[in-house]
């Protein structure tokens, strides 16, 4: 999984979007050279695959396939972010990071996500404080185990009746309707 | 400098382990309002209380209750960051 943030001139962090084994990172480059808007970090280590982008570029000018693909991810991607921009915007810490979690084990399908309170701090845009508050909360509530810098989703459907709806949407709504995907977690 | 830790207390109470380092109390009163209020947007309560059931609660590394912040005393209308 990778996520997207965009850094403030503060400093300041937050997730604008994240993708899974459902997308790609810089396909745009295969249209061409592009400047980077946001910072591209991985959440969770797995196996990723990486294509050079002179090779990518080649490939797409080549392929009406691949630049469809382009076209249709795109649309996905947008949907995606629109949502995640009004989520941050309007949608309380809690739900947020419920939301995130919960999106975070679909996309990389383990039950245990190793993950620090600095970095939870930096894809949700809270104070790390906020982030160790929120979390013993979901504890306390029997929904998370959060023990040595790992997460444990102890309770996934009261996790969902945590989050907003930006969960539903983005991670059972979007994918099917736009590209007929269905990647939704066992 | 001195590290302080921001609990939450109600008849439970949610505790902050780690603590932050902070210049001084003056520093860990403007943290407690900051993460009172990322708290409180658009949330109506923790544990199935309402806001105003719950106090921050500030201590020093010794344990000893350094700034008392009921949140029903939080300013509003001031943004996040």
């Amino acid at each position: 999984m990778i996520s997207l943030l965009v850094v403030t001139q503060e400093g300041v962090g937050i997730e604008a979007a994240s993708i899974g084994r459902e997308g790609a990172v810089g396909l745009h480059r295969g249209l061409g050279k592009r400047r980077s808007f946001t910072r591209a970090v991985i959440p969770v280590s797995g196996t990723i695959s990486h294509i050079s982008a002179n090779v990518f570029e080649r490939a797409v000018e080549q392929s009406d396939t691949i630049k469809d693909m382009i076209t249709h991810y795109t649309e996905v991607l947008w949907v995606e972010a629109q949502q995640i921009a009004a989520c941050n915007a309007l949608h309380g810490a809690e739900a947020r990071f419920a939301r995130w979690l919960l999106q975070t084990q679909d996309r990389i399908d383990s039950d245990s996500l190793p993950l620090t309170q600095e970095f939870l701090s930096q894809m949700l845009g809270i104070r790390r404080t906020t982030v160790t508050l929120v979390a013993r909360t979901l504890q306390e509530a029997g929904l998370i185990r959060y023990k040595r810098g790992r997460i444990v989703i102890l309770d996934r459907a009261g996790l969902e009746e945590a989050a907003c709806e930006c969960y539903q949407i983005i991670q059972h709504e979007t994918l099917p309707e736009i590209i007929g995907v269905n990647l939704a977690s066992s | 400098m001195p590290r302080y830790y921001f609990h939450l207390s109600n008849k439970r109470c949610v505790t902050d382990p780690y603590g932050t380092v902070l210049l001084d109390k003056n520093a860990a009163m403007s943290h407690a309002l900051v993460v009172a209020r990322e708290l409180m947007f658009n949330s109506p309560g923790m544990l199935g209380q309402r806001w105003s059931a719950w106090t921050m609660l500030v201590k020093d590394k010794d344990g000893k209750k350094v700034i008392t912040l009921p949140f029903s005393e939080v300013p509003e209308g001031l943004t996040r960051h």
